[in-house]
């Protein structure tokens, strides 16, 4: 009896355990004492937690129509990039060449819709749907680029054809460098600036090869960052979450809101995980946006950051409490952050997001 | 009597409203490896430097002249930052080693007995008092010429290296009592000669204003409230009119009076002293010079034009900066002496003028005798502009007073439903009530405005709120324990220019960045 009784418990620890481990939710970081709180979400609050950020990061609620092929080459192409561009703004240095890719706010590869083998001759079709607004974006650049399976060591001629047929171009592939890379930004800009077609048919000459791997990557600027129409539609549908009674838990307060802390950084990670957005954000899993908290109280000391304004109106507060309210603790520097991210439709996104990650708080 | 005394050693908190007056005071702390020569540290408040022996290294600032000195309560001292740069030498005032030496004058005589016991009461056990020494004025600190500034330097400043132990002996001390605050790194000093209050005061005063007022200072790049020093100076028209001209484009401008006029056979010498107002050479650059000179006219024949040449006094050489003819009914001549700013890091500057036969510099009419040499001075200013050289926000216009800053305000007020919500709301800035307006010339307020109300969950479109903020509001609502809601703070703010004068009679119009508010938002 005993026996099945701490057999019993164990299994329950167990389960406990595992439940434990599998959600580890939006959680907070507690910098102080290198600890951990996890605050878990799940259920009816976590769907709602996820479409909130969805809407802030503009996103569209990821359901998979996996239909369409996914280019494994294009996949690659876009983790490399997005890695060149997390290592360049870690160093601080933008190769010129590069500039119009690393300094995007949405890099965006499109796959085609379609691609057909006629003799010697791939036809490509791309669908117009698919490339991002021209209205809220700015193109700064694309290129076609098509992988071919090169069998022998002889290099191999690539031309493509825009439907037009007013714009050839001829790239040389061999096994070393199978992708034959082409400038297709002048092609893409009038066909987003036209709309006269749906999609876009390119056509592709190779003598050699019986299957090539194609798609277009593009770099954009978001023209619409401030608009107000974007932020009403986000603030119109954002409605309060509200917790199913029970699930509220107080854990231990990270920081001590009661001004016995001056104004600094505090821990705060968002773990796309536990969103349940694994499948489509490729990276990264998650970021550190960090906060802002703590006292802003007279005298404000120089690691504080207080601006001038921020002085005075202490200063007043510190003279007449009730005509003056005292500084407050927010972020001084914002840092953008990017999500690398594969869309309903297979096509894989860089996207920048401005003001996501405090990188230093001051005194307002 | 003389003492000296460790901080370390002192009670934590104190407070003390006497009533006397100090006399000089200094703060002696120890500094980074010595320098290879000795440097020198502002006395911020009189322009003097006391020196830094290279024997026993130590950093003494004079506080003797500052204007708490001579109100009759609380006499505390503030030091709002314990790091410093020396001679390109990050340094940390050690507290342990951080002690104010300074020499009271009693109001009377009659308060002795009080003075022991406060003595008694406020002192720790290093307290080593002596006896029969007389109160000592602070013509015992020696006064030197300036040449670097006290800066605040980075927090991650390295430590100071050996540290010195302090010998003075020949210091006039009376007695000392001070407070260390850890947390602010203020280091606080009260006196007790007198009429000892122990009571706490719990209500801003004006020590605590002071205080403030020095930590603007201080962010500024002023190390105190500039004293001025002899007789009070008026504003030159000239002057006010460049505060008004919203149009020009200079972080600082300063307008010196000639430390030495000479006069030699065909004019002027006239040096400058450039270094006696908060400046930091290295971080700026001079724009723009300008020689104002007010002129006479001798009752000559005419037939020559009259015609004033400035040269540029480099060392031994003598460089023709610019000639200028002068009108008839001309009465001040401006010359442009940029060229002589080329190199940027001069502490003095000297010039030599020549007149024609027809002019001379204009013999001012002085009100009394001791104010004449003074008076002859007033004819030969120098302006400089001068640039930040930090890299700075994109500079906007000018704006000196207070209405317009008014007039810009944003239209962020809603219906009274939403009143509750971030915005904008007034708030004028009175100098006079801050006891600015000894330092202040001009405004005399500002409207700063302030932002106010709360960013709830969700957040309104017109709160301007950051994508960070939007997610933070969101983990707020999830969690209104572990995280806060984004703060209404100052999304938009604009500068300010104020008119002061710095020691030595320096007139400085400075242009301070976000000074006031211009549009509130969520972050």
């Amino acid at each position: 009896m005993s026996k099945n009784i701490s057999l019993y418990s164990i299994w329950l620890l167990i389960l406990h355990f595992l439940t434990t481990a599998s959600s580890k939710g939006i959680y907070f970081v507690e910098e102080k004492n290198d600890q951990t709180y996890a605050e878990q979400i799940s259920g009816n609050v976590k769907k709602q937690v996820s479409n909130q950020i969805l809407e802030i990061l503009d996103l569209e609620d990821h359901e998979s129509t996996a239909s369409r092929y996914e280019s494994p080459v294009a996949s690659s192409f876009m983790q490399n990039l997005y890695s060149e561009m997390e290592e360049s703004e870690n160093n601080l240095r933008v190769p010129s060449k590069a500039q119009d890719w690393f300094n995007a706010d949405k890099v965006v590869s499109i796959t085609p819709i379609d691609i057909s083998k006629q003799t010697k001759k791939f036809k490509l079709k791309f669908a117009l749907e698919d490339f991002p607004d021209a209205n809220e974006n700015t193109l700064l650049a694309a290129q076609l680029r098509i992988h071919v399976e090169i069998s022998d060591s002889l290099s191999s001629r690539i031309s493509y054809m825009s439907g037009s047929s007013d714009d050839v171009q001829v790239a040389t592939v061999s096994k070393t460098d199978p992708t034959a890379v082409f400038n297709f930004t002048s092609s893409l800009e009038k066909w987003l600036e036209k709309r006269d077609k749906t999609v876009i048919e390119l056509t592709v000459e190779d003598g050699h090869t019986t299957s090539i791997d194609a798609f277009i990557v593009s770099s954009f600027r978001d023209n619409g960052f401030r608009q107000p129409k974007r932020r009403s539609r986000r603030a119109a549908s954002t409605t309060p979450i509200s917790r199913p009674p029970g699930t509220s838990r107080k854990i231990q307060p990270l920081i001590e809101h009661d001004g016995s802390t001056s104004c600094k950084k505090q821990g705060m990670y968002v773990d796309f995980e536990a969103l349940g957005w694994k499948d489509w954000v490729i990276a990264p899993q998650g970021f550190k946006a960090y906060y802002c908290a703590g006292a802003c109280t007279f005298p404000l000391h120089h690691t504080m950051n207080a601006t001038s304004h921020a002085i005075v109106q202490a200063l007043v507060h510190a003279v007449r409490p009730n005509a003056a309210k005292e500084a407050k603790c927010a972020p001084a520097q914002l840092l953008p952050m990017k999500i690398l991210f594969v869309d309903n439709k297979k096509n894989v996104h860089i996207k920048r997001y401005r003001d996501m990650v405090v990188q230093e708080c001051g005194c307002h | 009597m003389i003492e000296l005394v460790s901080l370390s050693a002192l009670p934590e908190v104190l407070s003390v409203s006497c009533k006397c007056r100090i006399v000089s005071a200094t703060l002696l702390g120890r500094h980074a490896a010595s320098p290879p020569r000795p440097a020198t540290l502002p006395c911020s408040t009189c322009g003097s430097l006391v020196s830094i022996n290279q024997v026993v290294p130590r950093v003494a600032i004079d506080l003797s002249t500052l204007s708490i000195s001579h109100t009759a309560v609380g006499c505390r001292f503030y030091i709002a930052t314990s790091t410093f740069s020396l001679g390109g030498v990050s340094c940390i005032v050690d507290v342990d080693r951080a002690f104010l030496v300074y020499s009271i004058k009693p109001r009377s005589l009659g308060t002795s007995s009080t003075k022991k016991e406060a003595l008694k009461r406020y002192t720790g056990p290093r307290r080593r008092p002596r006896d029969d020494v007389r109160t000592r004025t602070s013509s015992a600190v020696r006064c030197l010429q300036p040449s670097h500034h006290l800066l605040d330097s980075e927090a991650a400043a390295k430590p100071c290296a050996e540290p010195h132990v302090f010998s003075d002996t020949d210091m006039p001390i009376m007695n000392v009592i001070a407070t260390v605050r850890l947390l602010l790194y203020l280091l606080t000093v009260l006196s007790s000669l007198c009429d000892v209050d122990a009571a706490k005061s719990s209500v801003f005063s004006t020590v605590d204003a002071e205080m403030v007022k020095k930590g603007f200072l201080r962010k500024f790049g002023l190390d105190d409230v500039p004293v001025p020093h002899g007789p009070t100076i008026s504003i030159p028209t000239h002057v006010w009119d460049i505060y008004h001209d919203e149009d020009y484009e200079a972080d600082w401008v300063r307008h010196y009076y000639p430390k030495e006029l000479l006069e030699v056979n065909s004019g002027l010498i006239l040096s400058f002293n450039l270094s006696v107002a908060a400046r930091i050479a290295s971080e700026e650059k001079v724009v723009r010079a300008l020689m104002k000179l007010r002129i006479d006219r001798k009752a000559s024949k005419c037939s020559e034009k009259s015609v004033i040449s400035v040269f540029f006094l480099d060392g031994n050489q003598r460089l023709l900066l610019g000639s200028q003819g002068v009108e008839n009914e001309t009465d001040w001549v401006d010359l442009d002496v940029t060229g002589a700013f080329s190199t940027s890091s001069i502490d003095t500057v000297s010039f030599a003028v020549e007149f024609s036969e027809d002019l001379s510099l204009h013999a001012a009419e002085a009100t009394s005798i001791s104010s004449l040499p003074f008076a002859r001075l007033q004819s030969a200013p120098l302006i400089v502009f001068s640039e930040s050289s930090k890299p700075s926000r994109a500079r906007r216009k000018r704006s000196t007073n207070e209405r317009r800053g008014r007039r810009r305000n944003r239209k962020h007020h809603r219906h009274d439903a939403e009143s509750h919500l971030c915005r904008k709301a007034e708030l004028y800035v009175d100098f006079d009530e801050l006891n600015w307006q000894d330092w202040i010339m001009a405004p005399k307020g500002y409207s700063a405005g302030q932002c106010i109300g709360g960013c709830p969950h969700p957040m309104p479109a017109h709160l301007n709120a950051s994508n960070h903020a939007i997610i933070q509001s969101l983990l707020h609502s999830l969690n209104p324990h572990d995280v806060p809601p984004p703060s209404c703070v100052p999304t938009e703010t604009s500068p300010l220019s104020i008119l002061y004068v710095d020691v030595d009679n320096v007139i400085v119009i400075k242009e301070y960045p976000d000074m006031r508010v211009e549009a509130c938002g969520c972050r």
